[in-house]
């Protein structure tokens, strides 16, 4: 049998150390190489499955030396697994193993498949090598290399000029935040002499004395996370991150990506809870998120970028719940989404093969034609909402349960209302897609028939929906299965739990939500339109709809960056120091010009004068 | 056994056969499979040396290299042939003789006429490269640093673009310049302390003694130091780089950018730094902070750049301002960290120009908005172009990481502002190399034709140097142990 400690090793190198195949030998490979990523990431998630069964009760860390810095202590790296890193490889192997079966069939067709499933087979390792990882600066790595990825699987049909520059933002974007992390963790290493988790999550005091260097760090670490998990203010990319396949936009809001922000955050907890204020601070970029980007899914009528704005909702709401001392609800939150936000975006995506068409408005009349799909969306529309049984149901019921008991220890109910308010809209922009894009007959008749997708799509829509069902009771009010992986530091302190007439509250405000959409869009009991007429709807409207300026803001400074100051140091270069060489060059020249005559030409000429000028300096310096 | 000389002195008589050949047909015919044997036998003397040196038990301090020769040349003057390698420069040796072979691999099909006058001047300045790295003789440095110079001329100006004379004359007279400065530190150096020995570890000695006046050491290291910024090249005396960069052939840009400007970055931290310890300790701080500037500086200047080798010329200089930055911090992270830093730069920037020097040859220009979507038409190159790009920008599992991680973890040593504006670099240098990646070989093609991929010895070539990138990013222990113990002792012994 093979140990533990090599197990984890396995889980996340094996995809990458396999991904050289599909580039270099997909042509000659059926699917393009597809069965070896599937294979791969199967194998990745079987032996995840073993972890999380053999899971021991001390944390397994296995490291090698990788760094010498001239210093008595070397950098080590290697792989730990405790309650929550076995508890994140298999939310990401599995769920990413579904979605590689699902991209079979919708990216078959593709030119470039080979180069589709490495990126893949990458993108997924690293997302696992991040969450096994034994030391922040191996954390860092994955943490690139997932940027990457999303880099190249976003732009992957780069001859689209919108996917191109899509891939570009999300690359430079988030990159603003990793300086954050990057130096974040510089910080620790040059104060703690250590990067390794063991310390930082045992001993957070003692490792950074200083209270006001933790807070700094535990912020500079929480930007990276901003960045990454597409919160305030760096969540830009995420909406024209739309531009790649959905397969890829599906592994990136469920399970990879997105979630590595969260994770991180949350790997880190211990450490976060011994920075005085950091929390605050993750509490309230949480629930700003969670309440904006709902209002922006509002006006969207792009189905992908209405599940975009969901997708930073929900982590707003992680982000929330880690901010208000609720780390266990973050995680299952986390499960929970992973499911059904890949469950809505296959639905999305199998809407997208068939149709060809993202907006909600050339949609509709699915419901009886593609039965599953629409079943699909549905089901994740209710989880998302926040309706028993589903899984999103239990898991927002903990957070928002956990963000009244902080307004009631700290008197900030700010928090509260946010996340509560954006339970009104989440089930009110969600249902409007359902129906508007599904429900409601298509605005103009379609020249083609519209039919279900073939089983290797739909099967795994089939077993994310029934996943949808199950995973919630892992932790309900009358079990609790989920809660070893709660408590994996004595640091930690426990989930609050919330009266129960709080759940009525939620459940009514979702019902509303619903009932919005409903009586808006079935039964036109109002014209949702008019509600953006009038001079303050207007506005209203074209601030929600442009993102409220934040990209305008980057793009002015980027442009300012390129246009202004770079085009003025470009001049100086060239005018200025160039210039200023050149003239002393062409001064020296009129000089030599008297003297002789030195272009002629001819190689030893311009040897001689090489050794006679030696010759001169050399007599110079001696009689100087 | 003995590995230096033959590492130093094969390549130079290399150089001289070709030369010879270089008048006879046959010769002509075969430049560049002489060349290309000539190259990787030198390989396999570095490789010794390399071997050597690991096997060698840890007994370094400043005067005692653990590989080291001498020979009588002008007793009389106390100027020897000594050479020695130590962990600083054993990498760099590496460095030059993996580059020469890409580089020779290169050359064939960018080369048409003179070809064995051309391989004999690589031959040649490859010579002289190893020979810098590698002597412990003031004036046989200064001669082996000519040597470099010499052929680099020629290779400009003979086998470069279409402004190659101006461009040859300025790279010839501005460095000629900063190495007539770094010759009169030497000479002040070896009068002051008697006229009796340029011996780099006796002049050391000399000058660390508490008796030596201080002026003097000040204006050795002055001098010094002036002559290596001008070689690394760090703002403001960096514009004979581009413009050396835009016009010489590819192969020549990547001996250029991989070796010329890392004598600059060796003799800064053996020369100024480590023979002067007391001064560079007084004057570190203005030089990482002109590091500091350099790199932020030639960052946003290569925003504009809309020539791509212009562009990654100024990136390469970006780059070499964390080498002054690594140095000057004076911590072992730091030296360890800039030393990587010289290596997988040389090998980054190395791919980046034969990439970029091949997309002006395959498309007829290199000027990004006249191209687009190149990995449609070219997927070998754009494939290529994007790992490299990647690389370049510090992504974790490449070589650069490293590197980057190393010198701004030294840079927060000296203080959250210095580490700050360092830091930004890395976002700016993300955002212009993806920015060029977006418009030349991503989006929609715009140039109709392009004449064939990448294929045959230049991608075994860009093979080499990717294997290298992924390998030192993924386990930089590999290198970072031979660096490693020198810089503990260089701080260590210096006091600083």
């Amino acid at each position: 049998m093979i140990g533990l400690e090599t197990i984890i090793w396995i889980i996340p190198l094996l995809p990458i150390a396999l991904s050289f195949i599909p580039i270099l030998f997909g042509g000659r490979l059926p699917k393009g190489g597809g069965h070896v990523a599937i294979a791969s990431i199967g194998v990745s998630a079987i032996l995840s499955g073993i972890v999380l069964l053999r899971l021991p009760s001390t944390p397994v860390d296995y490291s090698v030396t990788w760094l010498l810095t001239g210093s008595a202590i070397p950098l080590r790296v290697g792989f730990y697994l405790d309650h929550l890193s076995a508890l994140m490889v298999n939310i990401t192997a599995w769920i990413a193993l579904l979605i590689l079966i699902y991209s079979l069939e919708y990216m078959g067709h593709e030119e470039g498949l080979g180069r589709y499933w490495t990126e893949m087979m990458i993108f997924t390792g690293s997302m696992m090598g991040f969450a096994l990882a034994d030391s922040i600066l191996l954390m860092y790595v994955f943490w690139e290399l997932i940027g990457a990825c999303s880099y190249l699987l976003i732009g992957f049909w780069y001859t689209l000029p919108e996917a191109a520059a899509a891939a570009k933002k999300a690359f430079v974007v988030v990159r603003v935040g990793d300086v954050g992390f990057f130096v974040g963790f510089v910080l620790i290493y040059l104060y703690g002499h250590t990067l390794s988790l063991q310390a930082l999550l045992t001993q957070p005091t003692t490792t950074i004395v200083s209270p006001t260097l933790r807070t700094t760090i535990a912020i500079l670490i929480f930007v990276g996370a901003i960045g990454k998990s597409a919160q305030l203010p760096l969540y830009t990319w995420l909406p024209d991150a739309m531009e790649g396949p959905t397969t890829v936009s599906a592994l990136i809001h469920s399970a990879t990506m997105v979630a590595a922000g969260v994770y991180l955050v949350a790997r880190l907890y211990p450490f976060f809870l011994a920075a005085p204020h950091a929390l605050t601070v993750v509490a309230w970029v949480g629930a700003l998120s969670a309440f904006l980007a709902a209002t922006m899914g509002l006006v969207s009528t792009d189905l992908k970028r209405i599940l975009a704005y969901s997708t930073m909702s929900q982590l707003g709401y992680m982000m929330t719940a880690l901010g208000v001392g609720a780390y266990g609800a973050a995680m299952f939150h986390l499960l929970n989404h992973a499911i059904f936000k890949a469950l809505l975006f296959l639905s999305a995506g199998a809407v997208l093969h068939v149709l060809g068409t993202r907006d909600i408005r050339q949609m509709g009349g699915l419901l009886r034609q593609m039965k599953i799909t629409s079943t699909a969306f549905l089901v994740g529309a209710l989880s998302l909402s926040g309706i028993p049984p589903f899984n999103g149901f239990f898991s927002k019921d903990l957070i928002l349960g956990a963000a009244y008991e902080y307004g009631a220890t700290s008197g900030n109910y700010y928090i509260y209302v946010l996340t509560l308010v954006s339970v009104i809209f989440t089930a009110a922009y969600i249902f409007r897609a359902f129906f508007v894009g599904y429900v409601l007959p298509p605005t103009q008749p379609r020249d083609k028939p519209v039919h279900e997708v073939p089983a290797v799509m739909s099967i795994p829509m089939i077993i994310l929906m029934a996943l949808t069902l199950i995973t919630g009771w892992l932790w309900s009010p009358i079990t609790n299965i989920f809660q070893p992986f709660v408590a994996y530091s004595p640091l930690i302190p426990p989930t609050p739990t919330a009266p129960i007439a709080l759940t009525a509250v939620s459940l009514i405000f979702a019902i509303t939500g619903i009932g919005l959409a409903y009586s808006g869009y079935m039964r036109s009991l109002f014209d949702p339109a008019r509600l953006r007429q009038g001079a303050v709807g207007l506005r209203l409207h074209k601030l929600v709809s442009s993102g409220y300026y934040f990209d305008a803001a980057y793009a002015a400074v980027a442009k300012g960056l390129s246009q202004g100051l770079s085009l003025a140091l470009d001049f100086f270069d060239r005018r200025l120091i160039d210039g200023a060489v050149n003239g002393v060059g062409y001064g020296l020249t009129l000089l030599g010009r008297r003297v002789r005559t030195v272009e002629t030409g001819r190689v030893r000429n311009y040897l001689a004068i090489m050794v006679v000028g030696i010759v001169l300096i050399v007599i110079l310096v001696e009689v100087l | 056994m003995d590995w230096i000389t033959p590492t130093v002195f094969f390549p130079l008589a290399w150089g001289f056969v070709l030369l010879i050949a270089s008048q006879s047909k046959w010769g002509e015919n075969n430049a560049s499979r002489l060349a290309l044997v000539g190259t990787l036998i030198t390989l396999v003397f570095s490789i010794g040396l390399l071997a050597e040196y690991g096997l060698q038990p840890l007994n370094w301090k400043f005067g005692s290299f653990s590989e080291y020769v001498s020979y009588h040349w002008l007793p009389q003057l106390g100027i020897n042939l000594s050479f020695g390698v130590d962990g600083i420069s054993v990498p760099l040796v590496l460095l030059t003789t993996i580059t020469m072979v890409v580089v020779v691999l290169s050359s064939s099909k960018v080369i048409e006429r003179r070809k064995a006058l051309y391989y004999s001047l690589i031959m040649i300045s490859e010579a002289g490269v190893l020979g810098v790295f590698t002597s412990l003789d003031l004036f046989v440095f200064y001669i082996f640093w000519e040597l470099v110079l010499i052929p680099m001329f020629f290779l400009i100006g003979i086998w470069g673009g279409p402004r190659r004379v101006y461009s040859a004359y300025k790279f010839l007279i501005y460095t000629h310049v900063g190495s007539v400065a770094m010759l009169v530190g030497f000479f002040i150096a070896y009068f002051s302390t008697g006229g009796v020995s340029f011996n780099l570890m006796f002049i050391a000695q000399q000058l660390t003694s508490p008796s030596f006046p201080e002026y003097l050491k000040v204006a050795v290291f002055t001098a010094l130091v002036l002559g290596f910024l001008v070689k690394m090249p760090v703002f403001p005396f960096h514009t004979w780089l581009p413009d050396a960069h835009v016009e010489a052939p590819s192969p020549v840009s990547v001996v250029l950018a991989s070796l010329l400007l890392k004598m600059g970055g060796y003799g800064m931290i053996r020369l100024a730094f480590e023979m002067i310890p007391s001064v560079a300790q007084r004057y570190a701080y203005p030089i990482m902070v002109l590091g500091i500037v350099s790199a932020v500086y030639a960052a946003l200047v290569a925003y504009r750049q809309d020539d791509v080798k212009r562009m990654v010329a100024f990136s390469s200089i970006s780059h070499m301002g964390f080498v002054l930055v690594g140095v000057a911090t004076l911590t072992s992270i730091g030296i360890v960290g800039s030393v990587f830093q010289m290596f997988s730069h040389g090998i980054i920037v190395g791919s980046l120009f034969l990439l970029s020097g091949f997309v002006g040859e395959t498309a007829g220009t290199r000027q990004i908005s006249r191209l687009g979507g190149l990995a449609k038409l070219i997927p070998r190159l754009g494939g290529l172009m994007t790992f490299t790009s990647l690389a370049s920008v510090g992504l974790p599992g490449l070589s650069g990481f490293v590197a980057e991680f190393m010198i701004l973890t030294a840079a927060f040593s000296h203080g959250f502002a210095v580490g700050i504006s360092l830091a930004a670099v890395l976002a700016l240098s993300a955002g212009y190399y993806m920015w060029m990646l977006q418009r030349m070989v991503f989006s929609k093609p715009k140039q109709v034709e392009t004449q064939g991929d990448l294929s045959g010895s230049e991608l075994v070539g860009l093979a080499v140097f990717s294997a290298i990138i992924i390998i030192l990013g993924v386990y930089p222990y590999l290198l970072t142990s031979y660096i490693s113990p020198t810089a503990g002792l260089i701080v260590h012994t210096t006091g600083w």
